[in-house]
């Protein structure tokens, strides 16, 4: 059975979709930590971009939280087909979640951030959301494009998770993204999500700091 | 119906119906006769992330229309056009492309320039990209950083972070048995870094006289020396790096 050892942040952050991806594979996989990243991080061999996450799997060790779920999805034979039109819609949602999750995680590591954070659980969801709606809508099956999660859509899984943190009216009946809410049930129910989700693996805290934690809407 | 009454009547129907009507043809028209192979870039009048699909279109030879902003205005809220609302948008192949990085990889794949395809390398690639793009997130951070003055946040991107992810890029030249960092033509990310360098190099245009990444000078220099992209900075269409004046004059001697 594969095995993979994942180096991150006591933290959810930008190891926790992973950590969903390798449940949702049924890829068995050890927390290990930040222990070499702290001793080891100007060794460019070892950390080409001096970061964590880091993912040693099939004998290589891997970096960047995306590059690290398309490697997973690769390997898993769950990347869509190979024509160039497939490869663009997962590599466009790929860039549109990666820049709402870059917009959650600068105002989380901004100081004063209550109502900034407010104003992204509600205004700035309502936009961004509406974005994601429209695409999954298109689709005809549970997921953004195929039978199964594309690998955006853990990222996705996660970022709509810390938001609902927030804002835990997010999906409720007067919900303006209904289908949204219809994929986050079925990501939610894939059974090991809901493994990992049910389990103390699941580390405390969202982000380095404890302020996105909480409901503030 | 008196004679004047029915000229006015006439006058005040037909012409605005003319005037649609022909607004209508002429749209039509226009749509009828859009080649197919016709490609088109909207983004605004800046480099910004517009600048790196430029450099590859012109690296690739392929034809395009800067189109400008006037559709993108007019139509922003049609999700079928501007999914995510944003420009750069790319129209190719009879598409309508979006996001920056997925619009050069899509090129790449369409030129047959983006490897054999083994997995490894295509992980090699993407983390070269995201890296590039945590580049990109710092240095537009500090650009449009909504403070009153942005020189002490551009001047750190310059400086420590600069160095820091300049000598990260030279490691990786120096594991490239190859002319860029990969092969002996550019990998698609190597074009939104081209931008980015040339960025950070205006804030700073001493940055490779310490010596410390002649790799990375190197790389710079032969990329911009490419006839095509030579010829493309020799009349690029827009000079300004951002929709603000902060990048366009040095601030680190």
């Amino acid at each position: 059975m594969a095995s993979a050892s994942l180096e991150y942040f006591p933290i959810r952050g930008r190891g926790e979709p992973i950590r969903l991806m390798l449940s949702d594979l049924e890829i068995p996989f050890t927390e290990d930590g930040m222990a070499k990243f702290k001793e080891n991080y100007s060794n460019l061999d070892e950390f080409p971009f001096q970061q964590l996450p880091r993912l040693t799997i099939d004998g290589e060790k891997i970096v960047q939280m995306n590059s690290i779920l398309e490697y997973l999805a690769i390997r898993a034979g769950k990347n869509g087909g190979s024509s160039n039109k497939e490869r663009y819609q997962i590599s466009s949602l790929t860039y549109a979640v990666e820049d709402f999750a870059c917009a959650y995680t600068k105002r989380v590591y901004t100081p004063d951030n209550a109502e900034l954070l407010k104003e992204f659980a509600t205004t700035f969801t309502d936009k961004a959301f509406g974005h994601f709606e429209h695409i999954v809508k298109k689709s005809n099956t549970e997921y953004f494009f195929y039978d199964y999660p594309t690998f955006p859509e853990y990222h996705l899984l996660y970022i709509v998770i810390a938001v609902q943190t927030l804002r835990p009216s997010l999906f409720d009946s007067a919900t303006k993204f209904p289908v949204l809410a219809k994929w986050f049930a079925a990501m939610s129910a894939r059974k090991g999500i809901k493994e990992y989700l049910a389990s103390d693996k699941v580390p405390k805290q969202f982000n380095g700091n404890a302020t996105a934690d909480a409901p503030c809407c | 119906m008196k004679l004047g009454n029915r000229r006015f009547l006439t006058f005040s129907v037909l012409f605005p119906f003319l005037l649609v009507t022909f607004y209508a043809l002429k749209q039509t028209f226009f749509m009828l006769t859009a080649s197919a192979s016709e490609v088109i870039l909207e983004y605004f009048p800046i480099r910004g992330r517009g600048e790196p699909v430029r450099y590859f279109l012109a690296d690739l030879g392929i034809p395009y229309t800067e189109a400008g902003l006037d559709k993108f205005w007019e139509t922003k809220e049609d999700l079928d056009q501007y999914p995510f609302k944003q420009v750069p948008a790319l129209t190719i192949d009879g598409k309508k492309l979006v996001q920056g990085n997925a619009i050069l990889e899509y090129l790449a794949i369409r030129a047959s320039k983006n490897g054999n395809g083994d997995t490894f390398e295509r992980y090699r690639v993407s983390s070269l990209m995201f890296a590039i793009e945590d580049v990109a997130a710092a240095y537009y951070g500090a650009v449009y950083a909504e403070v009153e003055d942005n020189s002490a946040l551009l001047r750190s991107v310059a400086t420590e972070q600069a160095d820091r992810w300049f000598s990260q890029f030279e490691h990786l030249l120096k594991q490239s048995k190859a002319e860029y960092f990969f092969w002996d033509y550019p990998s698609y990310p190597e074009y939104h870094l081209l931008n980015l360098v040339a960025a950070i190099k205006q804030l700073r245009p001493k940055i490779f006289d310490d010596g410390k990444t002649p790799l990375l000078k190197a790389w710079f220099e032969r990329f911009q020396a490419r006839p095509a992209i030579a010829k493309y900075e020799a009349s690029r269409p827009f000079a300004t790096f951002n929709d603000n004046t902060s990048g366009d004059s040095p601030l680190v001697e």
